[in-house]
């Protein structure tokens, strides 16, 4: 898909998250919207190989949402690619929908259940080397994490592993979009310290200084899917809230949907 | 597979023992360990299949993570550390039943019966913790030949399973023909002269099994109970042992809350059985095992006196 049609397709996730999470009355729509370039030019740039009629098939790349909270998109992802209805999408959290509140093994493109920070890393670690060593398939395994993580030991744990066994096909993708649940994150911005740390636990690591520019991030990702004998982080700055002037880079909006109202406002914007 | 009566073998080298002569007919075995594999038997694995060994070093929260993330690749990892360290991962192992994965763990030096190495190192919550767990399966063998029959049922069993194995060597009391399925127990002693029952598992059986052998110089026959699957329980047998002996004492190597004794308990409520349950009640130490069996009151004379302390009643 070329870059002018995946900047539409993410205006239109954009307004999957917006109006799913004021549908619900809840969940986490800035968490979210940080990362619709990361995930949509993942998706449909040509990156993520994934049969959706066969969601079994053993040469799929496998995808973990480690930062759980950002459900919406990840639903939405699936919305955009035809195999979720909009009517579905607007059962989010409701009781009995497949689209829990955090993803659950209810919606059938669920790898694991997230929504415990600092997981995601170590199971991704886990399909990658079985991807490696045991079944020995091409596939690819992508772990999207939220930088508020990052302060989970059991992240860098993962990351000593990853590698130590060389798993070259784990691609993170951290979204540093600076905010927390209640602050700024201890690194904030700080996109050259997490560059470090992460290198120097064995990664090699792509910055992408905007994580809304699909240009930047189709680059990162060609690089990412090349590298050999080591794990690749996208490192991506990204602006919480993304999309909508009232909710960009500001504190206060975690875990919050808009009213009707302010609804409105943010769907005019994008 | 092939153990004598009486031959002493410690249920975590029978693990992997177990381990190596299953890989063959099950190949989606894939075994994970916390460095801790020439303690927890695993490397008797590793040796042998090097390649469907993956270390884990010591960073437990990690390995569940990895663990679930094969199991959801369709592989039946193995993962084993001492028992206490899984309480680290717990966070993970709560994941892992929303996963729905088909994860065996297998915590070795369970209880205070590890001895000189001290409370750090004993596995005390463990049955606790996994216990709690939706669905999941609680094994605890109590020699060579229930391990391995275990370890091979919990392969067969598609879900989380948790066994517990035990660092001291302990006699092997079963015939290697012997079936264990899960959810079922052993009646080991029985008499119509019973006048208790004990139910146990892992090392508290053998303490046991040595009570029932005291008591019966005194003419006391008790009912002695092995009660390897903890969750799901034999509520037939206990309910039957309820029915038929005075009181049940339960006996174990871990605390008492959520333990064997707590299980029972509950799994009896409706019956108004009369139950007392030995358990780790005090603040463990190091010494010798036998020493820690006997301070925690879940060796075979603590068993005696709460016969003797209930006959007389």
């Amino acid at each position: 898909m070329e870059t002018k049609d995946l900047k539409q397709l993410a205006k239109l996730v954009r307004f999957y998250i917006l109006t799913s999470t004021t549908k619900a009355g809840s969940g986490h729509p800035t968490s979210s919207l940080s990362a619709v370039e990361l995930t949509v030019t993942l998706f449909f740039g040509g990156f993520f190989h994934f049969d959706f009629k066969n969601i079994d098939k053993p040469t799929n790349d496998r995808l973990i949402f480690s930062k759980g909270h950002a459900s919406p998109l990840f639903y939405s992802l699936y919305v955009a690619a035809g195999v979720v209805s909009e009517e579905e999408l607007l059962t989010l959290r409701q009781f009995g929908s497949p689209l829990e509140g955090h993803p659950s093994m209810e919606f059938p493109f669920t790898e694991v259940p997230t929504g415990s920070l600092g997981q995601g890393l170590s199971v991704g670690v886990g399909m990658a080397l079985n991807g490696k060593y045991l079944d020995k398939v091409n596939y690819k395994t992508y772990v999207l994490l939220g930088d508020s993580e990052m302060a989970e030991g059991s992240v860098w744990e993962a990351m000593q592993l990853a590698s130590f066994y060389k798993l070259n096909n784990l691609i993170g993708i951290l979204d540093v979009n600076r905010l927390g649940q209640s602050r700024e994150t201890m690194l904030g911005y700080d996109v050259v310290t997490y560059k470090k740390r992460i290198s120097s636990f064995g990664w090699e690591t792509i910055v992408v200084k905007n994580g809304h520019s699909i240009n930047e991030i189709t680059r990162a990702f060609k690089k990412a899917i090349k590298t050999k004998d080591k794990p690749v982080m996208i490192i991506a700055k990204t602006i919480k809230g993304k999309g909508v002037s009232f909710l960009e880079n500001k504190e206060g909006w975690h875990g919050k949907a808009l009213s009707a109202e302010d609804l409105e406002k943010a769907l005019k914007e994008l | 597979m092939n153990y004598s009566k009486g031959e002493m073998i410690a249920t975590r080298k029978a693990y992997g023992n177990a381990l190596v002569r299953l890989f063959p007919k099950y190949p989606s075995i894939v075994v994970l360990d916390g460095e801790t594999s020439n303690s927890t038997y695993a490397d008797l694995f590793a040796k042998t299949y090097p390649k469907n060994y993956f270390e884990m070093f010591i960073a437990e929260q990690n390995m569940v993570g990895v663990a679930m993330g094969l199991a959801r690749r369709g592989k039946i990892p193995f993962i084993s550390t001492f028992a206490a360290f899984f309480t680290r991962a717990f966070d993970q192992i709560r994941m892992a039943q929303y996963a729905k994965t088909n994860i065996k763990f297998v915590g070795s030096h369970a209880g205070v019966s590890i001895g000189e190495d001290g409370f750090s190192q004993m596995g005390l919550e463990d049955l606790a913790m996994f216990r709690v767990i939706i669905g999941s399966v609680v094994l605890y063998p109590s020699d060579g030949v229930s391990t391995e029959k275990l370890v091979e049922e919990s392969v067969k069993h598609f879900g989380n399973v948790y066994l517990r194995t035990t660092r001291k060597e302990t006699p092997v009391i079963y015939k290697n023909n012997e079936q264990f399925p899960i959810g079922g127990s052993k009646v080991l002693r029985k008499s119509q002269k019973d006048v208790m029952t004990i139910v146990a598992a892992g090392i508290a059986l053998h303490e046991a099994l040595e009570a029932y052998e005291m008591l019966k110089k005194s003419n006391i026959f008790v009912r002695v109970i092995d009660l390897y699957s903890i969750k799901p329980l034999d509520l037939a047998s206990l309910k039957k042992a309820a029915e038929e002996t005075k009181a049940i004492i339960t006996v174990e190597d871990h605390h008492l809350e959520g333990g064997l004794g707590e299980a029972v308990c509950a799994a009896l409520s409706q019956t108004g059985a009369k139950i007392y349950a030995l358990a780790v009640k005090k603040m463990p130490k190091s010494g010798k095992p036998q020493e820690l069996l006997d301070y925690e009151e879940i060796g075979s004379d603590a068993i005696v006196r709460k016969v003797h302390e209930n006959i007389s009643r």
